[in-house]
C-alpha cells in the first residue's frame, strides 16, 4: 500500500498535535525522575530526519507555535528554535546521514541538548532565578532524556510512512 | 356433624373447581374474547414517541449526573464561603501541564468568557495553590506558589508576623515553598500555620496556605526564613476554584499616619 506526500504529510500533521495534546496532559505520558518528555520537539525531529528542507520548517514550526501558545502563551521560542535546528536536521539527512534509527537517535539527542539548554539560559538564567544548577541537573537533564525515549516511536512511524511513500 | 362435614367438603370442592377450573378458562376467553385496540400503525407510533421520551430522559439524567458532580466540587469549597462569605468562586478542572514547567504549573478549563481574569487567586478546599497568570478565551494559566514568581501577602497566624510566599526550585522538588521578609525576632516555630494577609487586595484575607515546616537563616541577608508545606498537593490536583471577586479585592492598604 503506498502513502501518497500528502496524506503523509496529513498524517505528520496530526502526529504534531497528538504530540502536544500528549505532553500536556494532566497525568503524564513519559516521565523520569518528575519531568516530563517534551513529545513536540521529538516528533518535530523525527519528522525533520525524514522530509526535505521546507516540510521540515512548516512542521517544526506548526509543533513550535504549539508548543509556545501551551507554555506561555506568547509566540517565540520553541516557533525560532525548534524550526532553525529541524531545518538542520533535514540538511543533514538529505546530504550527510543515512536514515537509520541510532544516526536519528544520536543525532536528534544532540538537538534536543541544545534545544533545551537554551530554553534553561532563557526561561531560567536571564530571568535570575536563583538554584540554576538545581534546575539544570534534576529537571533538564532529565527532560534530555526522556524526550529523547520518544525519538524511536516517532522515528518508527515515519520509517513505516516513507517506506510506504508513493510518487506523488 | 355430618352436615358441617358435607358442607366444608362441598367449600373445598368448589374452591378447587374455581381454582384450577373455570378461571384458567375464564383467562384463556378473556385473552381472546377483546379484539387488539391499536393497529399496526398505531403501536409504531407509540413505539416512536416511547423511544424519543427515553432520549429526552437520558438527556436529563445526563444533566443531573453534572448538576450533582458540579454540587459536590462546590460543597468542597463551602468552607471557603463560611470564613469569608463575600468570596465569589468558579469551579474549573485542570486540563493539561506543561512539561516545560519546573513549578507544577497548569492550565484551568475557565477563561475570560467565564469571568477569570489575569492574578486572580486559585484554591482548592485545603487552600491557596496559586494565581492566573494568564488567559484566554475558554482557559487560564495557574502559577503555582512554588514559583518564584509568585509574591503572595502571608502571615503566621499565631504571631502576626508577615511575609511573603515565594518559592524556588529546590524547595519546589520537594513540595515545599518559602516565606520570606519575615522580620528578626518574629518568633515563629514550626508546625506555625500560614495564611494569607489581604494586603495589596489580590488575594483575600485568612485563605490558609500551609504550614511552617522548618524555619531557618537565609545565607545573605541574615533573615529569618520559614520552609512552607502547603496544605494541598499541589502536584496532583485534579480540580480547582477561581476566586473571581472578594471584599477587599483590589484595594491597597490605608497609609499609616
Amino acid at each position: 500500500m503506498t502513502v501518497s506526500r500528502q496524506t503523509r504529510w496529513l498524517i505528520c500533521g496530526f502526529e504534531c498535535l497528538a504530540a502536544i495534546i500528549l505532553q500536556s496532559l494532566p497525568c503524564p505520558v513519559l516521565e523520569i525522575f518528575g519531568s516530563r518528555s517534551v513529545l513536540a520537539v521529538a516528533a518535530a525531529l523525527s519528522i525533520a530526519a525524514f522530509e526535505s528542507e521546507v516540510p521540515s520548517i512548516i512542521f517544526a514550526a506548526l509543533c513550535g507555535v504549539l508548543s509556545d501558545i501551551s507554555c506561555s502563551g506568547m509566540i517565540g521560542f520553541y516557533s525560532v528554535v525548534l524550526t532553525v535546528a529541524c531545518y538542520c536536521m533535514s540538511l543533514l539527512f538529505e546530504n550527510f546521514f543515512k536514515r537509520r534509527l541510532f544516526t536519528v537517535a544520536a543525532v536528534s539527542f544532540a538537538a534536543i541538548v541544545i534545544v533545551l539548554t537554551m530554553q534553561f539560559i532563557v526561561f531560567h538564567l536571564m530571568r535570575g532565578y536563583s538554584d540554576g544548577w538545581h534546575i539544570f541537573t534534576n529537571h533538564y537533564i532529565p527532560r534530555m532524556f526522556c524526550t529523547l525515549l520518544a525519538v524511536p516511536v516517532f522515528y518508527g512511524l515515519e520509517y513505516i510512512l516513507f517506506s510506504h511513500a508513493g510518487a506523488g | 356433624m355430618i352436615i358441617s362435614l358435607i358442607s366444608a367438603g362441598n367449600g373445598y370442592v368448589s374452591g378447587f373447581i374455581e381454582s384450577y377450573i373455570l378461571m384458567p378458562v375464564q383467562q384463556l376467553a378473556g385473552g381472546y374474547a377483546d379484539p387488539p385496540q391499536k393497529s399496526r400503525e398505531e403501536l409504531e407510533a407509540e413505539v416512536s414517541r416511547l423511544s424519543e421520551e427515553n432520549g429526552h430522559l437520558r438527556e436529563e439524567l445526563t444533566e443531573q449526573y453534572d448538576i450533582m458532580a458540579e454540587n459536590e466540587e462546590l460543597r468542597k469549597f463551602f468552607n471557603i464561603k463560611k470564613q469569608n462569605s463575600s468570596v465569589s468562586l468558579i469551579t474549573a478542572s485542570v486540563i493539561s501541564r506543561d512539561p516545560n514547567d519546573d513549578f507544577c504549573g497548569f492550565a484551568l478549563d475557565k477563561g475570560a468568557f467565564d469571568g477569570v481574569e489575569l492574578n486572580a487567586p486559585v484554591v482548592t478546599e485545603k487552600g491557596l495553590v496559586g494565581f492566573v497568570s494568564g488567559v484566554s478565551m475558554r482557559s487560564c494559566r495557574v502559577t503555582t506558589i512554588f514559583s518564584p514568581d509568585a509574591a503572595v501577602g502571608a502571615v503566621v497566624k499565631r504571631t502576626g508576623s508577615g511575609g511573603v510566599i515565594s518559592g524556588s526550585a529546590a524547595l519546589s522538588d520537594k513540595g515545599r515553598t518559602s516565606m520570606k521578609n519575615l522580620p528578626s525576632g518574629s518568633g515563629i516555630t514550626e508546625g506555625d500555620i500560614v495564611v494569607t494577609s489581604g494586603y495589596g487586595g489580590i488575594f483575600p484575607k485568612n485563605l490558609q496556605i500551609g504550614r511552617i515546616s522548618s524555619v531557618y537563616t537565609d545565607a545573605f541577608t541574615s533573615m529569618p526564613m520559614a520552609e512552607i508545606e502547603p496544605y494541598e498537593d499541589i502536584g496532583s490536583i485534579v480540580s480547582a476554584a477561581i476566586i473571581t471577586d472578594f471584599s477587599g479585592k483590589d484595594e491597597l492598604p490605608l497609609k499609616e499616619k
